[in-house]
């Protein structure tokens, strides 16, 4: 692809089928927030549910189910990975490598496309009969393949897998996409080592993407048979439902849970890696430092994502496998904790001896470092056998994955969005409303996610319609409502970024400068917006690192596409 | 004026972490010999993490106070050799605090809890149903008679096959009640009738899925006479949240007389 | 950093799904693995419709190399056979019921059905992305890895439903 040519004249091939990755990803954003708002109202049924119960009478135990079990599902991959994974990768990868736009535009829009029905099955699956999905967003047979164990394992279960399939499909054509255009499309001169980190969680997660999905996908086609097709793949000899025995023979339903967490453990890297990624990029324009440790970092990442895909069955400690399978699991899965110690240390260190500005972008990224090394230790607690039998399906549980999958991922999602946002919409965010909409998601986040780790010390278990059942857990519950409470602040927080976001999209003032951060990275050294094939003329070459922050006396910084000169242009500190 | 907000934030963030970690003392009291030391794993835990969390936001906060003012700073890009210095430190650091704890603490846990049972053990059998607990013993044969999942009916939960000879003595406890001694390992065989269940008593540190298709085990010797519950961990229907059992601990004489006066399933009237 | 030109590069996002689409059916040999260990293991005769359909899927790569080399008639022919082989797998499933062998039959039945079903629908994608490389003969090779890609998937699955 050499010169950036004529693109899409009319409104539906500009803006609805569009094949230009920067509108692609700004569909997935928008799709994505949709879908948070909708997750997000779910757990506010939750909360009332757990905090007021009573109160929430109407909530009945089915559809208290359901609605644990779909906010899981939409938040994990139709809100996380669609914003965070589909959307920024989408639109940030071609604009950082330097190239005029992802390697396949078609299967690109097609990619986007087939989210939107995945999206709508998933919502329409509340309003069948039984409801929505309701074994969990793990969706463990035999609960999940028999409606006379649940209500929502009937027609909503279908809806949830027909679900997942799309969305699948979706996310391998992305992430086949990502690592075809970071390993192929690159700018000349852009070796491996001279791309942005945020380049390499993404490439990094789209290999594991790639290689772990298929897990899911055999695991829901198989329990799609059972249900419906008579077989027994998961579904064992001898159960018992309302006096008669079912007729299946010699399934396991462990098989499901190896299946579905080998896909299960490396999904939360998919999502974390990039979260980290965008974080350093906002780190380094913010500390006016290159981040501290880019090679460890890379190799840290690399290594996190083996490792990744060996310690699976840290999730079934307590199934009852060979114990000597069980210690394997959890000496490799606190070694994660080594690579991500790496990373963290390059989080931190990268603020030493930093020019901090604190603009609403920095915010978010030094909460993220903070969330983080608490979800990150919190890790060491269940990923350590003998402890795990207290923790697991407590609370703690609950706690761990809010903070790292939770908080570490919204932050450094609005990271990018606040740091982004010049360059995509030509405009500028209200950064009041920004640094309001920070604190106000922030403390509640980190406030309840701490808590929920202290009721899992307590004992409390997850997925519990009403806790006051048991007497044991009694220290734990009074936690119900200061958490409760402080979901409806950041619910409503969102709110205020929901209104920054589209009002200043439409309405906002224009930004004056093409670069108004003053960083180095490819992408801003496009027009803004970035017309349809990024660059005007000719795409740069690339002739130093992506980080060139204080590396040269009297310059702040050098633009990466900024050839090799005897005076480097940028502007002085 | 943001970055010492920032820094107080996580300073607050720290002090509410360490009493957090203080309230390692939410855990119910412990009442299991393999339960004290999941405990000291725990507390273990607790004491590393803890260093780890406050050593790391010590520097955060120190770093957002420092150079976030109108102090010039001096920087030099740390060479290549310094990078990676510190990230092999902390490398290692963080490899000998995770894996002391898994391997030196862990191991003999785990070991105790999968591990042989002793010739005094006391067997004992779990079944998880949507939502109750079928507490079984094996009776004085020592053992369990033939259950057939067709037999299952309103008045024989367990569908205990009344033609097995050794299925006459067996003690069953349909109402979640389990009843040991203290003092005795007991050994547990699990199993479920229809979907996944999850046996566990928090005071025992005690966790083990029921399996449908599948006999799981687990053991654990009380160490406190008393009552407990037994609360389902594993999601397994609309009535999960109330799937609550009791474990009576006694005294081993007290318990003999207990046994004493049980009655085989299909011995007496 | 020189590189060979573009058409002469192994298609990366080809290899990629190659990649993912044996990650999915090491997926499903595990779990036949796993249920093979099982005690009601009961293997079946392969119905011999299937050594049909194999010769059939193999002159189809062949026709896939002719298309390369002499052009578009001989794409037609590939999509022909690439058809008939499902539907010939569709037959073989009717030998299997006329034989008394259902989909939940047993454990080795419903993997034969299931695996057959699942390789049947990457065929039918390949079928597909020949319509994608009609007239274009520079997309002809990579339809071509992909075909043979499947034809080496579908003897491998022969190899684990006969012996393993």
């Amino acid at each position: 692809m050499s010169d950036a040519h004529g693109g899409p004249k009319t409104f539906l091939g500009k803006y609805v089928f569009s094949m230009d990755h920067k509108v692609i990803g700004i569909q997935y954003l928008i799709t994505a927030m949709a879908m948070a708002v909708v997750a997000g109202l779910l757990a506010l049924v939750i909360r009332t549910q757990l905090a007021f119960p009573g109160l929430g009478h109407e909530v009945k135990p089915e559809t208290y189910l359901s609605i644990v079990t779909m906010h899981g599902t939409l938040m994990v991959f139709f809100v996380i990975s669609l914003g965070l994974v589909s959307g920024f990768g989408n639109w940030l990868i071609p604009l950082q490598v330097g190239a005029r736009d992802m390697a396949y535009p078609l299967l690109n829009m097609l990619s986007y496309w087939v989210t939107v029905p995945a999206c709508f099955l998933m919502l329409a699956s509340f309003f069948v009969e039984g409801g929505a999905a309701a074994a969990g967003w793990t969706s463990y047979p035999p609960l999940s393949a028999l409606p006379q164990a649940v209500p929502g394992s009937g027609l909503g279960t279908t809806l949830w897998l027909l679900a997942m399939a799309l969305f699948i499909v979706s996310i391998t054509m992305g992430s086949l996409n990502y690592l075809t255009t970071i390993l192929n499309c690159r700018a000349p001169g852009m070796s491996m080592m001279r791309m942005p980190l945020a380049v390499w969680t993404y490439l990094i997660s789209s290999v594991l993407g790639l290689l772990a999905f298929p897990a899911l996908t055999a695991a829901a086609i198989m329990l799609l048979f059972d249900r419906h097709l008579g077989t027994s793949f998961f579904l064992p000899s001898g159960m018992v439902f309302g006096g008669h025995v079912l007729p299946n023979m010699g399934g396991t339903p462990l098989l499901f849970q190896h299946l579905f967490w080998f896909l299960g453990h490396p999904e939360v890297y998919v999502l974390v890696l990039p979260a980290i990624g965008l974080t350093f990029e906002v780190l380094a324009a913010f500390t006016r430092r290159p981040p501290f440790g880019y090679r460890s970092s890379v190799y840290s990442m690399l290594v996190v994502a083996v490792l990744s895909v060996i310690v699976w069955g840290h999730h079934m400690f307590t199934t009852g496998m060979d114990p000597r399978i069980g210690e394997y699991f959890s000496v490799v899965t606190v070694m994660i904790t080594i690579p991500f110690a790496v990373l963290g240390l390059n989080l931190v260190a990268s603020l030493w001896r930093a020019d901090l500005r604190l603009a609403a972008p920095m915010m978010y990224a030094i909460g993220v470092i903070s969330a983080v090394g608490i979800g990150g230790l919190g890790g060491l607690y269940l990923g350590t056998a003998a402890s795990d039998m207290y923790f697991h399906d407590s609370y703690f549980v609950v706690g761990h994955f809010h903070f790292t999958i939770g908080t570490v991922t919204f932050l450094s999602l609005f990271a990018g969005i606040t740091f982004w946002f010049p360059k995509m919409f030509g405009r500028k965010l209200n950064e009041t409303a920004s640094q309001l909409h920070f604190w106000l998601t922030m403390v509640p986040m980190f406030t309840m996610f701490l808590l929920m780790h202290y009721q899992g010390m307590g004992g409390l278990l997850r997925r519990t319609y009403d806790t006051s059942v048991y007497e044991y857990n009694v220290g734990s519950r009074w936690m119900m409502v200061p958490i409760s409470v402080l979901a409806f602040v950041t619910f409503g927080a969102q709110l205020i970024f929901l209104a920054n976001f589209f009002g200043s999209a439409l309405f906002g003032k224009k930004v004056e400068s093409d670069n108004p951060w003053q960083a180095t990275t490819l992408e801003w050294s496009t027009p803004t917006p970035p017309p349809h094939g990024n660059w005007p003329g000719a795409v740069p070459v690339v002739e130093r690192g992506p980080y060139d922050y204080a590396s040269h006396p009297g310059a702040d910084y050098v633009l990466q596409a900024q050839a090799q000169m005897a005076a480097p242009v940028g502007a002085s500190a | 004026m943001k970055a010492i907000a920032l820094a107080v934030f996580f300073l607050v963030m720290t002090v509410a972490v360490v009493a957090g970690f203080a309230a390692g003392g939410l855990r119910p009291e412990v009442a299991s010999a393999h339960g004290a030391r999941v405990d000291t794993v725990v507390d273990y835990v607790l004491c590393s993490s803890g260093v780890i969390f406050v050593i790391g936001h010590a520097v955060l906060f120190w770093f957002l106070v420092r150079y976030s003012g109108s102090v010039p700073v001096t920087y030099v890009q740390p060479s290549s050799a310094v990078q990676w210095r510190w990230a092999l430190g902390v490398a290692f650091g963080m490899a000998l605090v995770s894996e002391v704890g898994v391997l030196v603490l862990g191991l003999p846990v785990w070991a105790e809890v999968y591990g042989e049972p002793p010739a005094d053990v006391l067997d004992a059998e779990v079944v998880g149903v949507q939502f109750n607990w079928l507490i079984r013993y094996p009776g004085k044969d020592g053992v369990y008679g033939r259950t057939d999942p067709k037999l299952v009916a309103e008045w024989n939960p367990l569908g205990l096959d009344e033609d097995d000879p050794k299925a006459a003595d067996d003690i069953v406890l349909p109402n979640g009640r389990l009843v040991l001694p203290v003092d005795r390992m007991a050994r547990l065989s699990l199993r479920s009738h229809d979907v996944l269940h999850s046996f566990s008593v928090p005071q025992f540190r005690t966790k083990q899925d029921l399996i449908p298709g599948f006999v799981a085990h687990t053991q654990f010797r009380p160490t406190k006479v008393g009552t407990y519950e037994i609360a389902c961990a594993e999601l397994c229907g609309l009535g999960h949240y109330r799937m609550r059992g009791t474990v009576v601990v006694m005294s081993q004489e007290d318990f003999a007389a207990w046994l004493a006066k049980q009655v085989g399933y299909y011995e007496g009237g | 950093m020189s590189r060979l030109p573009s058409n002469q590069r192994p298609p990366l996002g080809l290899l990629a799904f190659m990649a993912s689409v044996v990650m999915l059916f090491s997926a499903f040999t595990a779990a036949y693995l796993v249920r093979r260990g099982g005690t009601d293991w009961q293997p079946i005769a392969l119905p011999w419709l299937l050594w049909v359909n194999t010769a059939v899927l193999a002159a189809s790569s062949v026709a896939i190399e002719l298309a390369r080399r002499r052009g578009r008639a001989w794409s037609v022919a590939t999509g022909g056979f690439g058809l008939a082989f499902v539907v010939g797998q569709v037959f073989a499933w009717r030998q299997l019921a006329d034989a008394g062998m259902y989909l939940p039959t047993n454990p080795h039945c419903s993997f034969l059905y299931l695996l057959t079903a699942v390789h049947g629908m990457h065929v039918l994608g390949g079928v597909g992305s020949l319509l994608w490389a009609f007239g274009r003969p520079w997309r002809i090779g990579t339809v071509a890895l992909y075909w043979h890609f499947m034809g080496a998937v579908w003897a491998y699955l022969l190899l684990l439903l006969g012996t393993v």
